[in-house]
């Protein structure tokens, strides 16, 4: 089994006057070819920044300071910008979460998504746009050859991220990412998008990242699934094993908190506030809002444990 | 109260910025270092701007006449000192007058809305029709020349912009929740205006303002220069200008100084505008 | 062209319509409220008897209520008429045409120069920001906007034509007297060089921040493609700010040729004004409210063409 991506050691930290924000810290990830890979947390834990920072995207005062990201056996790292250009958006694309601010308002979709087969093809321009506008048929935008002279505004939602997801599918690259795809969406259009994203990403061969704070969207399309809190990765595991056994208090937590509407019981929460990642606690950074935690989480940020064959967790107290 | 806190905590952070406050302070510098002679002009001056010598007409800058002499051998640095209080008197002169119909009417305008806003506005907006200088040309065309009628003449074309600026801001601030919240909470209008809408306006309108000294003098020293603001034997920078027009060819020197002052003087205004600008509405980066 | 083009279309030319009227109607009204009678003018100096007086007025229609005389010089207006000059026995119209040609090729180059130096500046600047040429095309951006345009025109007048004897100082020769029109448009160029420079800089720094400019180097487009879709979205705040500056713009053209005695528009207006021939002043002053007017008409314009949003709503 290929890898396709192993993140070492990552680190991402944000430059503000004197304070240093750790989003990323210390995170280890690896996806296998083909594999659907789920990546769940607050908001704020780090997430999307681990996303952009794949990508080698992280904004200043945002800077990578150490670790390795190993993109089919080749670090991201150590490339340069423009050996950087011909890989994002062919071998390896970012679907973002709110369509409505990621598309160029004043540019027609179609031509949009043509932009990204002619910069990485030698495709004529209507060799691209009869590729578009299959592609967007197969997406489920109606009428595709008119829609491919739309503007953003003319679109919904739903269509605009359809449009999104397109530009990210477009040349077949080996890692998609898709950065809360659904959240800005009604619900009714996120099952969707969701099926979309099934059909037309995973179907095709692509690996997937697909990063949210919804745990239930995981469970139905993750091979493995990663926890993050507050810039570190604290647990991950195969999806079964994750749903039915998990480890991490933070996890364990999050999916009670999950409401049911089968089950009746009172809305479960997580006492405390998300964290402030310049001024993290030494040691473990769930702590506060732990309801394991002991003495020995204030040494040190506990080190990695498998607990069950394929199924790690960073804590003390399991 | 509410004004009073907010001033703190915008000096506090303009302390704390790095590169606008730099800009603002060499502005404020330089404006200072013009307030300064103007106040003492009596002091620094070496002879009086008005006394004419005509032995010494035409001579270039010397040691007894730092800036040389003009036509009728008034000494031209003399002159240029006391232009300093002339510029000084009519920018801030012209600023008051706007700050002082523009803003109120502005706020009373967005607030009682209907048709009494409606016609303002359309008034406004034909006046914003003809661009500055020519309406005041205009204006002093039909009221005579004169220092007077030259600062009423650009005080009402510069109405308009302040008016639309603060009405944009204050339209824009009255749709917001908290100012629902307010009426809500039974606020009587006035203290909604003045407790919290004012504040709001309040940093726009000072960088708008600190701009319109720097194109106030440059007006003003238009309309002088084509005889229609300042008269002679006034010692306005603009005016001698006007009268350095004549002579360019042989004296140069009537026209450098006091153009360089007046380019000084506005750039110093502007660097102060500009500088506040970026203080006061920082552009926030994600 | 869609239906909402066509209507957005009518209705700027209706707005545009009606402003250029309602600065007529201001203007005339400021004029009748000058003190003094244009025919005591005329005649200061001269014994005139009292009937002469009359006629004369009644020529000029002098002696009918204001309204009326608006409306008749409304109706000039519409066939082309701004009226006689009240000194000199000439056509309103015809004075400033005769004055076209001067100010017209100085309007245009400094234009020209203006904009094709701000424009790649700006947008230089906004991709190096705040490194040394920024700060450094900054700083001379404020300068320029400091010197009033006419001190400018006097000082490269000083300079060379006086020191360095390079070029003349005054007169103009038609559209192709380089020699002539150097120094003028530069001059006026130079002025609103730096505020477009300054302008277009900021928009784009403000467009660069976007999340669509993310999403394009995610998808690796090639950096080029990138900056001009950039730019070209950056335009539409500039053009908003751009119909105010005309305004000025062109005033300021009227100064620069007044400096440099090229016998334009301006020298005209100013001297107009100085012997208070109200006629003169009222024409030009139209004149240059529509050339105002159909400038901002033609950015509105320009705005629907770059930006597809506003073609489908109406106003601001």
């Amino acid at each position: 089994m290929n890898t396709t991506l192993q993140i070492n050691k990552l680190c991402a930290n944000f430059y503000l006057g004197k304070k240093i924000i750790r989003a990323v810290d210390n995170v280890d990830l690896r996806i296998d070819e083909g594999e659907t890979i789920g990546l769940a947390g607050e908001s704020g834990c780090g997430k999307s920044t681990l996303a952009r920072a794949i990508m080698r995207l992280v904004p200043p005062p945002g800077k990578i300071d150490s670790g390795e990201i190993l993109f089919r056996e080749k670090d991201l790292l150590n490339l340069t910008e423009n050996e950087l250009m011909t890989i994002r958006g062919r071998d390896l694309s970012l679907i973002f979460q709110d369509p409505s601010t990621y598309l160029n308002p004043t540019v027609p979709i179609g031509r949009q998504i043509c932009d990204v087969v002619t910069a990485h093809f030698s495709d004529s321009y209507k060799e691209a746009q009869n590729k578009v506008i299959k592609l967007l048929g197969d997406l489920g935008i109606p009428e595709p050859v008119h829609r491919f002279n739309n503007y953003p505004h003319e679109m919904s939602g739903g269509m605009k991220q359809r449009v999104l997801i397109a530009m990210a599918v477009c040349c077949n690259p080996g890692l998609i990412i898709a950065d809360e795809p659904t959240t800005a969406l009604d619900v009714t259009i996120q099952r969707q998008i969701l099926e979309l994203i099934k059909k037309n990403v995973m179907h095709r061969g692509s690996s997937l990242l697909f990063i949210t704070h919804d745990l239930s969207i995981l469970a139905e399309i993750c091979d493995r699934i990663y926890t993050m809190y507050a810039g570190r990765v604290v647990e991950t595991g195969r999806a079964k094993d994750f749903f039915l056994s998990p480890l991490h208090p933070y996890t364990k937590k999050l999916l009670q908190a999950i409401p049911r509407h089968d089950v009746k019981k009172p809305l479960v929460e997580i006492p405390g506030s998300p964290p402030q990642l310049d001024n993290l606690p030494q040691g473990c950074s769930f702590y506060p809002r732990c309801e394991k935690r002991s003495d020995i989480c204030l040494t040190a940020f506990p080190e990695p444990r498998e607990i069950e064959p394929d199924h790690w967790v960073w804590c003390y107290n399991v | 109260m509410v004004l009073k806190r907010f001033f703190t905590k915008k000096l506090k952070k303009s302390l704390s910025g790095f590169k606008s406050s730099n800009i603002a302070l060499i502005g404020a510098c330089i404006i200072l270092f013009f307030a300064v002679i103007a106040l003492f002009a009596p002091v620094i001056a070496p002879y009086d701007p008005y006394e004419t010598n005509l032995e010494e007409t035409y001579q270039a800058p010397s040691r007894s006449h730092l800036f040389g002499t003009d036509h009728v051998g008034r000494d031209i640095f003399s002159r240029v000192i006391y232009g300093t209080r002339i510029a000084f008197g009519i920018t801030l002169l012209v600023v008051a007058i706007e700050l002082v119909i523009s803003v109120p009417l502005a706020l009373i305008s967005t607030y009682i809305g209907g048709v009494f806003d409606e016609v303002v506005m359309r008034i406004m907006d034909v006046i914003i029709s003809i661009p500055h200088l020519l309406l005041a040309i205009v204006i002093v065309a039909l009221m005579g020349p004169g220092m007077r009628n030259a600062i009423i003449a650009i005080s009402i074309s510069y109405m308009p912009m302040l008016a639309r600026l603060v009405r944009s801001v204050s339209l824009s601030i009255k749709e917001e929740p908290y100012i629902e919240a307010c009426h809500v909470l039974g606020f009587g209008s006035p203290r909604i205006v003045f407790s919290h809408i004012l504040p709001n306006i309040v940093s726009v309108i000072i960088v708008q303002l600190s701009l319109d000294l720097g194109y106030a003098l440059i007006d003003m020293a238009s309309l002088s220069f084509l005889g229609l603001g300042v008269q002679p034997p006034r010692a306005s920078w603009g005016a001698m200008l006007s009268l350095g027009k004549t002579y360019l060819l042989h004296s140069p020197w009537m026209t450098i100084f006091p153009g360089i002052c007046i380019a000084l003087l506005v750039f110093g205004f502007n660097l102060f505008g500009i500088g506040l600008g970026d203080i006061l509405n920082p552009r926030s980066r994600k | 062209m869609s239906t909402e083009f066509i209507v957005f279309f009518i209705r700027r030319i209706i707005t545009a319509v009606l402003t250029v009227i309602a600065v007529s109607l201001v203007i005339f009204l400021l004029l009748q409220a000058a003190p003094g009678d244009p025919v005591t003018t005329m005649t200061a100096g001269h014994k005139v008897p009292q009937e002469r007086i009359d006629t004369i007025r009644e020529q000029l229609n002098l002696d009918k209520p204001v309204y009326v005389q608006y409306l008749m010089w409304l109706k000039g207006f519409f066939q082309g008429d701004f009226g006689m000059s009240f000194i000199k026995d000439v056509k309103v119209t015809k004075l400033i045409v005769e004055r076209l040609p001067v100010s017209l090729p100085i309007v245009f180059y400094s234009g020209l120069l203006t904009v094709v130096i701000a424009l790649p500046a700006g947008a230089a600047a906004a991709f190096r920001e705040k490194s040394i040429l920024d700060n450094v095309l900054i700083t001379f951006s404020i300068i320029t906007a400091s010197i009033p345009v006419f001190f400018i025109g006097l000082l490269f007048i000083i300079i060379f034509s006086l020191w360095l004897g390079w070029l003349p100082p005054i007169g103009l020769n038609g559209w192709f007297d380089v020699d002539h029109l150097v120094l003028p448009c530069v001059a006026l160029s130079l002025t609103f060089m730096g505020l477009l420079f300054r302008m277009v800089r900021s928009s784009m720094i403000e467009e660069l921040q976007k999340d669509y400019v993310v999403k394009a180097r995610a998808m690796g487009l090639p950096k080029k493609k990138i900056a001009m879709r950039v730019f070209k979205n950056s335009l539409t705040p500039v053009l908003t700010v751009s119909a105010f500056i005309i305004g000025s713009y062109i005033v300021s053209a009227v100064l620069v040729e007044y400096v440099f005695g090229l016998g334009g528009i301006g020298s005209l207006l100013v001297n107009a004004t100085l012997t208070q021939d109200y006629p003169i002043v009222l024409g030009v002053t139209v004149f240059i409210s529509i050339v105002f007017v159909v400038s901002n008409f033609i950015v509105d314009l320009l705005y629907g063409v770059i930006d597809p949003r506003i073609r489908y709503t109406s106003r601001k």
